[in-house]
């Protein structure tokens, strides 16, 4: 089917981004030095980057997981179920921890605000989506349950 | 809350969960969730067939009780 094929595109996408993501925790001290030997800045923000960026990256490593099981989920046909709606509660969240994380680090590079901008804004449309799965787990309950 | 007094009218009438199933056209599990009040709703073909299948009013398989604890 159609649909399944999607699906388990995802799936391998969603994989692929986790080795990349799991690599570029090797790479990044490279290159944050590569960024301080190009910038023409005076000042030196390898250390808050580099901060950042990890945090940022276990939070992306963590949201993988989740897009992850929430993928099996859904390969398995449990698509408007509770835990669903926990991973996307969870995800939502961890947007917004990357609009933070990213918040503080726009103080040294104001362009670091367009991520800030970019997860915030990711985190609100999960949140809404969040909402409807919350609204259709009811509706699915009310619908197996009607005799 | 809607009491559903179906397990009453089943020892009434002397049928049995598979029998009246049958009867009904479906499922036992569905069944056992109406007869155990899990149901959220109880569509009227279904009502119409129990209560043919036993000889009763929608009345007798449906109570309201003041009580609003489930």
């Amino acid at each position: 089917m159609k649909n399944d094929r999607s699906v388990k595109f995802t799936s391998l996408s969603i994989k692929a981004a986790l080795v990349l993501c799991v690599v570029s925790l090797f790479v990044m001290p490279y290159a944050a030095k590569l960024y301080r030997d190009m910038s023409i800045q005076a000042d030196d923000v390898t250390v808050p980057l580099l901060i950042t960026f990890y945090i940022c990256a276990a939070v992306g490593i963590f949201i993988l997981i989740m897009l992850d099981r929430l993928v099996n989920n859904i390969m398995k046909g449990e698509v408007f179920t509770e835990d669903n709606v926990r991973y996307l509660r969870i995800l939502s969240y961890s947007c917004f921890v990357i609009a933070f994380v990213t918040l503080v680090f726009a103080h040294f590079r104001f362009l670091a605000f367009i991520v800030t901008f970019a997860a915030f804004f990711f985190g609100l449309i999960l949140r809404v989506i969040k909402n409807c799965f919350t609204e259709a787990v009811r509706l699915r309950e009310e619908n197996d349950y009607t005799i | 809350m809607i009491i559903v007094n179906l397990d009453v009218m089943m020892a009434k009438r002397k049928i049995g969960l598979g029998e009246l199933a049958d009867k009904v056209g479906i499922t036992q599990a569905n069944l056992s969730v109406l007869k155990n009040s899990k149901a959220k709703a109880v569509r009227f073909t279904t009502l119409d067939k129990l209560c043919e299948a036993l000889s009763c009013q929608p009345g007798d398989l449906l109570e309201y009780s003041e009580d609003s604890h489930e």
